[in-house]
């Protein structure tokens, strides 16, 4: 059993304290400016934007459920049919 | 050796998946803490894009704080100016906080799926304390609640969830803030981990102490 888990073990982790054992791991440097609360929105917004507009396009038959796929299917032939004849 | 950070430099060296875990002395974050068997009551996720500044995504009942995602001042569901947030935690709240660093590899795909998720669940009103309890015992039970009202501990474990962190084999509002700590266990996907507690130290002196341990 870890060390805290004691607490939790007994339901009485909630009168226990937080060892504060961690060790801070270093990250490699971040490029960082000053921003102001609407650049920081405007930027946001903007790369949520640039994943919608990344999304692969669904096909409509993948994102159809089935019964749908099969009316289409049906329709598909029918019309093919009217074609030939 | 474990030292403590200062909050500057826990904003400085904080990135994106970190957890922030906040302890406070008042009757409600007791209650939270008592009813959830853990020690910590309120729980946060680093949010660090590109060259912006650290941002905080969490649920809280305050609304003091600018949402920098909606441009508004709300209750529930937000994304904070990681700094300010701690600040406000710190001073107003007079909570004690401490660092959990994330060590994962965060890909564009993961930030993609947090920023998904952040426009998808901004803005979420907080539930009340006894629907909240309600919630938490839902989740208990493994039965998925009402997505309208989701709190601290469910929005990140939701956020961890869509980047492909956590399982999503139990739903969101089964974790409460204490399975973020380390003396729980969660397990992680992708070979990713979480540090030890890292505290992080306020500008102002320890709230008055409350007779409970503290250490």
């Amino acid at each position: 059993m870890r060390k805290h888990s004691a607490w939790k073990f007994v339901g009485l982790a909630g009168l226990a304290g937080v060892a504060a054992t961690g060790v801070a791991v270093v990250r490699s440097e971040r490029r960082r400016r000053a921003y102001t609360p609407d650049d920081v929105r405007i930027r946001l917004h903007q790369r949520v934007a640039a994943i919608a507009d990344a999304a692969p396009v669904v096909s409509l038959s993948a994102a159809q459920p089935e019964r749908f796929r099969r009316v289409r299917r049906i329709v598909g032939k029918s019309f093919q049919l009217v074609r030939r004849g | 050796m474990a030292e403590p950070l200062s909050l500057a430099d826990a904003v400085e060296l904080t990135r994106t998946g970190d957890l922030w875990l906040f302890r406070g002395p008042s009757a409600a974050d007791h209650a939270i803490r008592v009813f959830t068997n853990s020690p910590v009551n309120h729980v946060g996720m680093a949010v660090v894009l590109e060259d912006l500044p650290p941002l905080m995504w969490h649920a809280e009942l305050g609304h003091s704080q600018l949402d920098v995602w909606s441009g508004t001042y709300h209750r529930g569901v937000q994304l904070h100016d990681l700094r300010g947030a701690a600040i406000t935690w710190m001073e107003r709240y007079h909570q004690s906080v401490w660092l959990r660093q994330l060590h994962a590899e965060v890909t564009p795909e993961m930030e993609d799926a947090l920023l998904t998720e952040i426009a998808r669940e901004d803005g979420t009103p907080f539930p009340a304390i006894l629907a909240l309890a309600g919630r938490w015992a839902k989740g208990r039970i493994r039965r998925p609640a009402d997505v309208e009202a989701s709190y601290c501990a469910e929005v990140v474990a939701g956020t961890y969830q869509a980047m492909g962190l956590l399982a999503d084999n139990r739903p969101a509002n089964w974790y409460d803030p204490g399975r973020f700590w380390s003396g729980d266990h969660l397990e992680l996907l992708q070979g990713a981990r979480l540090g030890e507690e890292i505290t992080v130290l306020g500008a102002l002196p320890e709230p008055p102490r409350t007779g409970l341990r503290r250490r």
